[in-house]
């Protein structure tokens, strides 16, 4: 019978040190502190991005679906029940498409390589009154 | 010293250690993920494999063949892809050099952690400054570097294992004991 030899923690050990281990852990709490620090309020618009641009706005009370030409073709936008998704198909780790829904403000789903990025936004300050009435004094 | 065949030359072995990274980096490509955020990054063992065992020169020569020729391959060369890998991977060598490998302080697995982490802040930088200049870009930043984080010392853990058994390889004495 083949000797088993291949123990993780013997591994582990063989090839870190004290000042790796420390790192290690070090740099692990930094980092699981990070998520924490967002919070969430419910968003009420979808605004849609692309490089350099914004394609539009969308309520997220009224479901649709919208279709987007992206650097990669098309990318279909969802709004369904107050929550929003993007589904690219031709981009490779479809990051975007696994986001899934989004909801809170400040959430994004975003397709790097098809260029379009969703967000959803408490206020929509472009569809206010006030703007126009900033931009026509 | 008493080898079984003649010394490896660095050119041969990069050759290696550049295939196997071009095919694990291709096959990751290909292969389903686990989850939005989670790339292996095995190919990088292979980068710190050559750092260790030949120098920086020789690990930025494995990294620059992985990428052009997997992007040759998988059709995706000169697309925003390449960009981002290519700008994660040579801030990922950067950061390598800059923490100096140092058997006493810090191991490989330290490097590749560093490295990891490096390569990841360096897409989601290149993103933001090439593609889409948007905070929203870095909402997500954290859980990616997260997994970098787990991803790093996996890789590092298995590339100290694959630079230990290939220096018994490469400077084993001949031996006929059975």
């Amino acid at each position: 019978m083949v000797k088993k030899n291949f123990h993780l923690k013997a591994i582990f050990l063989q090839h870190t040190t004290l000042a790796d281990r420390l790192f290690m852990i070090i740099s692990a709490l930094l980092l699981l502190i990070l998520p924490l620090l967002h919070h969430q309020t419910p968003g009420a618009w979808l605004r849609i991005h692309r490089p350099g641009a914004i394609i539009d706005t969308y309520a997220l009370n009224e479901d649709r679906l919208i279709s987007v030409t992206g650097l990669l073709g098309v990318v279909r936008v969802e709004i369904k029940k107050n929550k929003a998704r993007l589904q690219e198909f031709r981009s490779p780790r479809l990051i975007g498409t696994r986001t899934g829904w989004i909801q809170h403000q400040g959430e994004h789903a975003v397709c790097i390589p098809c260029g379009v990025l969703i967000e959803i936004r408490r206020e929509d300050h472009d569809h206010q009154p006030s703007s126009f009435d900033a931009i026509a004094q | 010293m008493n080898l079984p065949y003649p010394k490896p030359r660095p050119e041969i072995l990069i050759a290696y250690l550049a295939a196997m990274a071009t095919a694990v980096h291709a096959l990751e490509t290909i292969l389903p993920g686990i989850g939005p955020w989670f790339k292996p990054g095995l190919a990088n063992i292979f980068t710190l494999t050559a750092y260790i065992l030949l120098g920086f020169k020789y690990a930025v020569m494995v990294t620059l063949i992985r990428i052009i020729v997997s992007s040759l391959a998988l059709g995706t060369f000169l697309t925003p892809g390449f960009f981002l890998s290519l700008s994660g991977a040579l801030l990922a060598l950067s950061v390598m050099a800059l923490f100096r490998y140092n058997k006493k302080l810090f191991s490989v697995v330290s490097i590749s952690l560093v490295a990891s982490l490096a390569h990841m802040g360096g897409q989601i930088l290149a993103a933001y400054l090439l593609i889409f200049r948007h905070p929203g870009i870095f909402q997500w930043a954290s859980w990616f570097f997260i997994t970098a984080w787990v991803t790093g010392v996996i890789n590092g853990l298995l590339a100290a294992e694959m630079i230990a058994r290939l220096k018994k390889t490469m400077h084993a004495p001949l031996s006929f004991k059975k």
